[in-house]
């Protein structure tokens, strides 16, 4: 139940982090945060009824976030070294963000669905 | 009576427990809050205050002095009465008084006493700028950590203050400025360029040598320092007697209008033409509370030609002969000694040295002999800004960007080093070439060029968060010619744009709602003025370029309209320039951030041509931002 609370409130962050906070001009990227912030408040939803098929979707759910959650950290990087490496001293500043921001990417956005799926392992209903 | 069973009892102490652990940081907070806030209280209202201000002129001038009635506010700290005589205080009267009428009775019976004001020519002490302080609010400041007691005042508003038993000492926010110690704490023994917040020990030491105590008083006394904020008017140096509200030294600005913008231009092209030497260079830094300008060799070309093309721009704009003129000896200098002789023979031309030029200084230079031309009809410059043409299409790289670099004597391109605007700045010497010429050779580049910088330069995954110091790709974008112009260059803009407002401070922004209408990012730092400068020349040019796809951006419009009032309210005016020594000098100047006093050539050119670029934006009529 609490999971499922978390997670349909996270997502409503994420929507309005993405849309008022940190904009971005990427179509794409907004897109698949929108889908990806879909998919929590789905999964959520699916833990808050406590269905079979909820369970199934809260798991796919935290599967798919702890992947975005990685790739995430490996765009950051990639970025800070990239802007580091082209502007050389005037890109540090940049890159330092890029560093800070990915060091903060798994507890902002990694751990509620590592912990979830913790959770659902744990409470497993065995036959 | 019974006792409650042993469960009930820890399910009480439990939830009491939670109530204490939240409600504990709420009371801190709320606490500390109390503690340390002012809450400035007015002091003296406008009429109140030209009243004061009467008298005090009229005690200058040897005249007799009635007593000033109808300010019966009590004081709970002393008020300054200060004369300034070319930017240096000559005379300070701290007085303690009960009412703020007694005081200035006090501060003008002092003034009309002092032998040494009576022994000034008439014309000195009609040039002497009456300054009033009051106290409109105090409280203590944290100073057990050093960097807390660096941060604890807020630049130009509060002053510091030191309470030792029954004596005080007070710093004033004029003189933190004035002695230019707000910058000057340095948090990090590492970072020895990195300096922010009050400079710790000389204001112990200036606020000890006030309060005159032994090295054994001092150590065994209890010393309580704390922050006060004024309530300051400084007299208008244009009606004697009349009081100007005064913020972090400066007086105010509430509303702009065309005529108001104009005459900012105007005094900033004016102070840029103060600043060309014989040879046609520019004084490179100018500090205005000394009056005294740079060593000569710290010279930036870049700036040199942006400042040159700011003067055509105000020359196209004002028509003033004189600033034709001032261009003209700065394309000059830039021809005889800014293209070395490795470049002079070559079907190219570039600016630099023998061994060092580079993109930004070519690009730059043919933006300003463009507008020059463009603005005077007069050609003698073209051929060298073909040639610099040339080397710009040289320089370009198959992506559309650019090297930066080159060694002329080996003829060798550097394109290692990527610099910050070259690029940009390069695609607008491109887009002004082709306007000047009609040349359609420079349109493939130009396209290329404005290609990268409004698609592959941010092709990664941080690059589709952030906008990097743009103005130019915006300003260029503008200049492109119609058969040029795509949506990807708009888009661009338009973002750059809106990530410009999301960072413009407010009105409603508290201490930092005087500064209102400039680019800051967090309260801790005062803003940069050049920034200010050059994001509006490109929100002007987006704006304009908006207009011409015939979608008209009406934020894009309000925000440059915001920081134009921010622009003029920063320009060192008549009436602010009581501190500077030589005020005829430094009007039109623009610092470097609102509390640090030293004025690069580039500081007044990206703010006189942003406001330049702006005037025909600006209303008529008084406009003054809403909330």
């Amino acid at each position: 139940m609490i999971y499922g609370v978390l997670d349909i409130l996270v997502a409503t962050a994420y929507i309005w982090l993405i849309s008022s906070v940190i904009p971005n001009r990427s179509t794409g990227f907004a897109v698949l945060v929108w889908l990806l912030c879909g998919l929590m408040a789905a999964g959520g939803l699916g833990l808050i009824l406590g269905t079979s098929w909820g369970r199934i979707l809260a798991t796919v759910s935290s599967i798919v976030w702890l992947i975005a959650c990685g790739l995430l950290i490996l765009g950051l990087v990639t970025s800070a070294a990239y802007v580091r490496g082209i502007y050389d001293g005037v890109g540090q500043a940049a890159a330092a963000i890029g560093l800070l921001a990915a060091a903060l990417s798994f507890e902002l956005v990694g751990l509620l669905p590592a912990l979830q799926l913790a959770h659902i392992r744990r409470t497993r209903v065995t036959p | 009576m019974s006792t409650p069973p042993v469960g009930l009892r820890a399910g009480r102490l439990r939830r009491g427990g939670l109530l204490l652990l939240f409600l504990t940081p709420v009371v801190v907070y709320a606490a500390t809050c109390a503690r340390y806030r002012v809450v400035p209280q007015e002091v003296l209202g406008k009429d109140g205050a030209t009243r004061a201000m009467g008298l005090l002129r009229r005690a200058v001038n040897g005249e007799p002095v009635a007593s000033m009635s109808g300010a019966p506010h009590g004081l709970d700290h002393p008020l300054w009465v200060t004369l300034y005589l070319d930017g240096e205080p000559i005379f300070r009267q701290e007085t303690r008084a009960k009412t703020v009428g007694q005081g200035v009775d006090r501060a003008a019976a002092a003034i009309r006493d002092s032998a040494k004001l009576r022994g000034l020519p008439v014309d000195a002490r009609r040039r002497i700028r009456i300054k009033l302080d009051l106290v409109a609010g105090s409280s203590p400041i944290f100073t057990g950590l050093p960097l807390a007691f660096a941060k604890s005042v807020v630049p130009g508003l509060d002053g510091l203050g030191l309470a030792v038993g029954e004596k005080s000492a007070y710093i004033l926010p004029d003189d933190l400025f004035k002695q230019q110690l707000l910058a000057g704490h340095q948090p990090f023994f590492f970072m020895h360029e990195f300096r922010t917040g009050l400079d710790l020990k000389a204001v112990v030491n200036i606020l000890a040598d006030h309060l005159d105590l032994s090295r054994e008083a001092w150590r065994s006394a209890d010393r309580r320092f704390f922050r006060f904020r004024t309530q300051s008017f400084v007299e208008d140096p244009g009606a004697g007697g009349r009081a100007l509200p005064v913020l972090r030294s400066r007086v105010p600005v509430d509303h702009i209008d065309r005529a108001t913008v104009r005459q900012a231009v105007t005094r900033a092209a004016d102070y840029v033409l103060r600043q060309i030497r014989r040879n046609g260079q520019f004084h490179y830094q100018y500090y205005p509370l000394e009056d005294r300008h740079s060593r000569p060799g710290d010279y930036s070309l870049p700036r040199h030609a942006g400042t040159t093309w700011f003067l055509s721009l105000a020359y196209r704009e004002l028509g003033h002969e004189r600033y034709k003129v001032g261009a003209r000896r700065a394309i000059d200098y830039l021809g005889a000694h800014a293209v070395p002789p490795a470049c002079r023979s070559t079907p190219y031309a570039c600016v630099g040295t023998n061994f060092y030029a580079d993109l930004g200084s070519a690009g730059l230079t043919v933006v300003a002999i463009a507008e020059y031309q463009q603005a005077t009809k007069d050609r003698r410059f073209e051929p060298l800004a073909r040639r610099l043409g040339e080397f710009i299409l040289s320089m370009q790289k198959d992506s559309g960007d650019f090297c930066h670099q080159y060694n002329p004597n080996k003829q060798e391109k550097n394109c290692e080093e990527v610099l910050l605007y070259y690029t940009g700045e390069a695609s607008l010497g491109l887009a002004k070439l082709y306007e000047m010429t009609k040349d359609e050779r420079y349109l493939g580049p130009l396209e290329r060029a404005m290609d990268f910088l409004t698609g592959a330069k941010y092709d990664f995954f941080m690059g589709k968060f952030f906008i990097s110091e743009d103005h130019w790709t915006c300003i260029a974008a503008e200049a492109v010619p119609e058969s040029l112009r795509k949506e990807q260059y708009a888009r661009f803009c338009y973002a750059f744009a809106d990530l410009n407002r999301r960072a413009q401070v407010r009105p409603d922004e508290g201490l930092m709602g005087d500064l209102h209408g400039a680019f800051s990012i967090t309260p801790f730092f005062m803003p940069h003025n050049t920034p200010a400068g050059s994001r509006t020349e490109a929100n002007v040019a987006t704006y304009l370029f908006s207009v011409k796809r015939k979608e008209p951006q009406p934020e894009i419009l309000d925000t440059v309209r915001r920081t134009v009032r921010y622009l003029v309210d920063q320009q060192i005016r008549p009436e602010s320039a009581y501190l500077y020594r030589n005020p005829a000098e430094a009007v039109g100047g623009m610092l470097q951030t609102p509390m640090r006093a030293s004025i690069r050539i580039d500081y007044v050119q990206h703010a006189a041509a942003a406001m330049a670029r702006a005037l025909p934006l600006i209303p008529e009529r008084p406009w003054t931002p809403s909330e």
